[in-house]
């Protein structure tokens, strides 16, 4: 009984990271620090779709989009539709990726990029939160709060800038639907690039 | 390009990829004859630390790509993957590669080949590879072969240990069937005799959660393997695919039909069903 228990007990345990990030559920709530020191929470964007995107400015597969640009249209795209878009770096200090709020400012300048914000994530609470496994690692959260898109942001996971043209983009696609008050087809694909650089 | 020249990667230089990794196209026979096959694997040597990606490659990562170069009338068939083994940190589970691993394929000549001497087979072959950081890289490879009347003996050697851990087509006497209960499979193997441990690497993303420890229950006549179900898993599937890897190194394609627990009819009809 005391062993069954036992079992019990470290089922659940084990299950509850499960619970956290399936879509079609409740997206976990978190509060968050951008880089230039403003809280955002995630239950103060409802009522609007929320785009969140892992991001490790290192990483080749982020490089990708980022030097080719795709990445800021999309951004530009959508924020200039309403939608609020959270880039967030789970890097560890010392780790790869992991970057000051003063770095991060001068590449978001650098590279014209424009998401809502980019949140600080040291401690990997948001990434661990969502599970998020790659940079990128991309979700789209509704005006209800839950989760309708985890997943790639292309269906061609490499870190060539060529495969972009005929590449089909899972957010734009996800995004398009979910303003327009449908259903998302596609709502779970495999992210794909660098692992997460958590700390350990 | 020597291998003593690997340098120590630093977090923020890109060490050119080529240090850290080396690609070689390698022939099983000396020769080629007309009208048939030869071997051919691209073997790829790593630096301590660094891996690269099976076909799933798991939660990061992507498997190498190669496009071939080859005279005409030569034609390559797909290539031959070896399992992969489990590249386990702390948030993640990869499948892939560490030290060496070669990839291999067969090249077909054509039944007539004009009089040559040589012919010449090349390749470009794209990869990840990663440590704490990724790096792409890309290089040409070539090998060029003597064409001879006669098929050139076949060497024992590395590509006999490589083949050896290419998955076989499991036995005719086995039986594989996954039973779906809620948040895992059941992927239950009758091979006539007992397994005592296995591992199973999925061939498609977003089946199983790669970080999910897998229970692995020894039967008298097999083994029974409880696999976490994909957080990404939203639809019913109607087939478990993968390989299964033995203790002794032997792996398996195992391709099992899943029912749903509770439900006693399988998913996909053709499945065949035993008692």
């Amino acid at each position: 009984m005391k062993r069954l228990k036992r079992i019990l007990v470290l089922t659940l345990l084990l299950a509850l990271p499960l619970l956290a990030v399936r879509v079609g559920e409740t997206a976990p709530e978190f509060t968050g620090t951008d880089s230039n020191g403003k809280t955002h929470k995630l239950s103060d964007y409802r009522g609007k779709v929320v785009v969140l995107e892992w991001h490790n400015q290192g990483c080749p597969y982020t490089k990708k989009h980022y030097e080719s640009g795709n990445m800021q249209s999309l951004q530009k795209e959508w924020t200039a539709k309403g939608v609020v878009w959270l880039s967030v770096i789970s890097s560890a200090p010392g780790a790869q990726g992991y970057v000051t709020a003063a770095a991060e400012n001068d590449y978001l300048k650098r590279m014209n990029a424009a998401p809502t914000a980019v949140l600080l994530d040291p401690d990997g609470n948001i990434g661990h939160l969502y599970a998020a496994k790659t940079t990128p690692h991309m979700y789209i959260v509704d005006p209800s709060g839950a989760l309708v898109y985890n997943g790639a942001i292309d269906d061609h996971p490499s870190t060539d800038a060529g495969d972009i043209p005929s590449s089909k983009n899972y957010v734009s696609a996800a995004l398009r639907e979910v303003t327009a008050g449908k259903k998302v087809t596609e709502a779970a694909t495999r992210p794909y690039g660098c692992s997460v650089k958590y700390k350990e | 390009m020597g291998i003593a020249s690997f340098a120590t990667p630093q977090a923020r230089t890109d060490p050119p990829s080529t240090n850290v990794i080396q690609v070689t196209l390698v022939a099983e026979r000396e020769s080629i004859a007309p009208g048939h096959e030869s071997w051919v694997g691209i073997r790829f040597q790593l630096a301590k630390g660094w891996h690269i990606y099976w076909i799933n490659p798991g939660d990061s990562g992507d498997p190498p790509r190669v496009q071939w170069r080859l005279p005409p009338g030569f034609k390559a068939g797909p290539l031959q993957w070896p399992h992969p083994e489990r590249l386990v940190t702390k948030y993640a589970v990869d499948y892939g590669y560490a030290d060496e691993v070669m990839l291999l394929a067969p090249i077909r000549a054509p039944a007539k080949l004009a009089a040559r001497n040589q012919v010449e087979f090349a390749a470009t072959v794209k990869w990840v590879v990663c440590r704490e950081v990724c790096l792409p890289g890309k290089t040409e490879v070539a090998l060029s072969l003597p064409v001879t009347p006669r098929a050139a003996s076949q060497p024992a050697g590395s590509f006999e240990d490589a083949r050896k851990r290419v998955p076989e087509r499991a036995p005719a006497r086995w039986r594989a069937r996954a039973l779906a209960e809620q948040n895992e499979f059941v992927l239950a193997i009758e091979a006539g005799e007992p397994i005592t441990s296995a591992v199973f690497f999925p061939l498609q993303p977003r089946q199983i959660e790669n970080t999910a420890e897998q229970t692995a229950s020894a039967q008298p006549r097999g083994i029974e393997l409880r696999l976490r179900k994909s957080e990404q898993l939203l639809r019913p599937i109607a087939r478990l695919q993968g390989v299964l890897v033995l203790p002794s190194g032997k792996s398996y394609l195992i391709d099992a039909p899943v029912t749903v627990a509770g439900n006693t009819t399988p998913t996909e009809q053709k499945s065949r069903k035993k008692s």
